[in-house]
């Protein structure tokens, strides 16, 4: 939605040129990026704004132009740091005049008058006139702080009225444009899984080449902006911070077309990574961090840094993962990449495929003699629900136990039906062709005992029994795995304790399972 | 606390939801449920038997079944001819088939009983057991009788639910193996008494077909 409001704004003008990464001496790119994990006495501890703000440097640097020489990095810094920086910019600014870009971007605290550096505090109104009146061109101002937040990892700070950019639309602020990670009073978020501050997490993706909507191997500010709010606002529908709208305010006097990276630019010491098959892509580095998430046609190509990295992409219901290193230059190719299937039930618990899987399997069982009546051997069946905390299986066992001692020979049939309740655990990564998958639980059941003794007499007792059981099972490919179960059943076991008396006894068992099974 | 209170609640929910006939642990029969022993006279009367050992031969006393053997694997017993002395372990109950129902004349069951004639035969093929056939307990092949007791072996599987009714071939709330004396009067029975299991008597047998050595309650099946 915003970004469709972004767009409309644009007009053209066909400044690119002026901007671009082959632009003339006299447009340079300068950059202060700022991240400060501190804020003031209410504001919880941020875990990712110094480190985004690193990651977002080493990405302007290589794909957009912006030189070292001009890209400034304050890590915890304060605020009179900031304002020394920003006067340090413009003079150098002053001094080589031109079409000059700046870009100014913040990744922690604020509230509705200041952001929060540390202990110190840089007014919102202070920070609008200096970078307002920065000497150059093209000015942008990229805020990721917020309001308020405890779930989710929010940014913190101190509830108050809507973080609205108050951009009175004067001569100043032409050629300026401010991009806040949120609207009103909501929060931005930091995202765990993502290791990263949501809003600059998809502002790096999309400027590592997956904004690039019209393919022309360069992403535009107005082509960032509206990937990054339209995923950022979708990663966030679902939170219990809630979600998280992207805003802008913009005067570009036309140039709102600026490229602010050219991802498809060799040269730059990022290797790039091409998505030429259709799906729903999650790129991790080796430290598993999402590097970007996305879905493709087919058709996209991101710049990443030279390094290993796991692909994984789901198409319907099935999810292939490949490993696969990008170098310095080079483009790794996903349909020419081997990639390994994931079983469904991992799919289901890494939440990447549908909400359910199932699996039926059949093993050959044994389980030690209760009551001296003889090992029992036999088959057992199951059936189970994958969901994304827990497993649910229901067994059928049929087994035989034979026993023969001086006196006394019966032969003893076992007709189980039990649920279990299973907790399982993918070990180690998907290999080429196979997988682990531990799980421990408890098992509830119903025996049915059939005994015959040896003077062709019967009898027949339900014994419940329950237990905690254990399961490792091989998945081999997609669709089909070997399985190991093991359990500690205790049965409430019917037992004649005289001539022709009975009583109930708790009597334990060890029984195990090996066999095969496909999941769907 | 809530998860031990699960837990105990669901033992015994599992203890009240298991019924039927338990079944029979494997080593329920593996120690002698009777042992009993005694003398073997006249003395030397064993002495061109093969191998002599102790069966029991179930009966019907109201001689509506036919006779059942003792398997041989449910009893161990040693003769010695020479010394003219045996010794007896039961393991097991008797056969099913063995066990008779004693109701009262409008079919109430009164008891559940079983009741063996206690032989010496000589086991010619050395299997261990023996069979007959026929009304009166007929061995066949080629084993012989070659004693019998006087002394009758009872198991009671259902006593009577009165203590005060008392069997005329039991004693009395007696479950399980009993060995029992009919005092025989002639043909008749002036009643029961029991029997030191250490000194059961065992007479060389009149007839090598038929093991008949009492006067009373001789009951065979039909």
């Amino acid at each position: 939605m915003m970004g469709r409001r972004f767009r409309a704004c644009v007009t053209l003008l066909g400044l690119l040129g002026a901007f671009g990464l082959g632009a003339p001496a006299m447009a340079a790119r300068f950059a202060i990026l700022v991240g400060n994990n501190e804020g003031q006495g209410g504001d919880a501890h941020l875990r990712f704004a110094e480190s985004d703000t690193v990651r977002l440097a080493e990405l302007l640097t290589r794909l957009g132009g912006f030189s070292s020489g001009k890209t400034v990095v304050l890590l915890a810094r304060t605020a009179g740091e900031l304002q020394s920086a920003l006067a340090e910019v413009a003079d150098r600014l002053r001094a080589t005049p031109g079409d000059h870009l700046v870009l100014v971007y913040y990744s922690g605290h604020a509230d509705a008058q200041a952001l929060h550096l540390g202990a110190s505090s840089f007014p919102l109104g202070q920070l609008r006139e200096t970078v307002s009146a920065l000497p150059a061109a093209i000015r942008v101002l990229i805020l990721d702080a917020c309001q308020a937040g405890v779930l989710t990892r929010p940014k913190g700070g101190r509830p108050g009225p809507g973080f609205e950019i108050d951009l009175a639309k004067d001569e100043a602020t032409k050629g300026l444009a401010i991009l806040a990670a949120s609207s009103g009073s909501e929060m931005a978020q930091e995202s765990d899984q993502l290791h990263a501050s949501v809003f600059t997490h998809y502002l790096e993706v999309g400027l590592s080449g997956l904004a690039d909507r019209n393919r022309d191997g360069n992403v535009s500010l107005g082509e960032v902006f509206d990937y990054t709010a339209d995923h950022t606002l979708a990663a966030t529908m679902g939170t219990t911070t809630g979600p998280q709208h992207p805003t802008f305010r913009l005067d570009l006097n036309g140039r709102d077309d600026l490229i602010l990276t050219r991802p498809g630019l060799a040269g730059t010491g990022y290797g790039h990574l091409r998505l030429d098959v259709p799906g729903w892509y999650f790129v991790r580095r080796a430290d598993g961090t999402i590097a970007a998430e996305t879905i493709s046609r087919g058709d996209d190509i991101l710049a990443l840094e030279p390094g290993p990295y796991e692909v994984t992409r789901r198409e319907h219901d099935e999810l292939d993962v490949a490993t696969l290193s990008v170098g310095d230059g080079t483009a790794a190719v996903i349909s020419q990449t081997a990639s390994h299937p994931v079983a469904f039930g991992r799919m289901v618990r890494k939440g990447q495929g549908p909400e359910a899987a199932y699996a039926l399997a059949i093993s050959t069982a044994v389980r030690t003699p209760l009551e001296d009546l003889g090992l029992s051997a036999g088959a057992v069946l199951a059936a189970r629900a994958d969901l994304r905390p827990v497993s649910f299986e229901l067994r059928l066992g049929l087994g035989r136990a034979q026993q023969t001692s001086e006196h006394l020979s019966s032969t003893t049939w076992d007709l189980s039906a039990a649920a279990a309740v299973l907790r399982a655990i993918d070990v180690g990564a998907v290999t080429r062709h196979s997988s682990l998958t531990c799980a421990f639980g408890a098992e509830v059941g119903l025996s049915y005992l059939t005994q015959t003794l040896d003077d062709g007499s019967q009898r027949g007792s339900f014994n419940p029994y329950l237990g905690p059981v254990a399961l490792a099972e091989l998945t081999i490919g997609r669709r089909f795995f070997l399985r190991l179960d093991l359990g500690v059943p205790i049965y409430a076991l019917r037992v004649q304790t005289a001539a022709t008396t009975t009583g109930t006894d708790w009597r334990p068992a060890f029984a195990s399972a090996l066999g095969a099974g496909t999941s769907f | 606390m809530k998860g031990q209170a699960v837990l105990f609640g669901l033992l015994i929910a599992g203890a009240g939801a298991s019924c039927g006939r338990g079944v029979v642990p494997g080593a329920t029969y593996d120690q002698p449920l009777l042992s009993f022993s005694g003398t073997i006279n006249p003395t030397g009367g064993l002495g061109q038997a093969q191998h002599p050992i102790v069966g029991l031969l179930w009966t019907d006393p109201l001689q509506r079944s036919a006779d059942v053997t003792m398997p041989a694997r449910w009893l161990q017993s040693t003769v010695d001819a020479a010394a003219d002395t045996f010794t007896v372990d039961i393991f097991r109950p008797p056969p099913p088939e063995a066990v008779v129902d004693l109701a009262d004349p409008s079919g109430k069951l009164l008891q559940r009983l079983a009741m063996a004639e206690i032989v010496i035969v000589d086991d010619s093929d050395g299997d261990g057991g023996f069979l007959v056939k026929g009304p009166r307990a007929t061995i066949s092949g080629s084993e012989r009788y070659l004693a019998g007791s006087a002394n009758v072996l009872t198991y009671v599987e259902s006593p009577f639910s009165s203590p005060q009714i008392n069997s005329p071939l039991t004693l009395p709330a007696q479950i399980g193996y009993a060995l029992v004396n009919y005092n025989c009067q002639g043909q008749l029975s002036a009643g029961t008494n029991p029997v030191n299991p250490q000194k059961v008597e065992m007479i060389l047998q009149p007839s090598q077909d038929f093991p008949d050595v009492r006067t009373c309650r001789a009951s065979h099946g039909p």
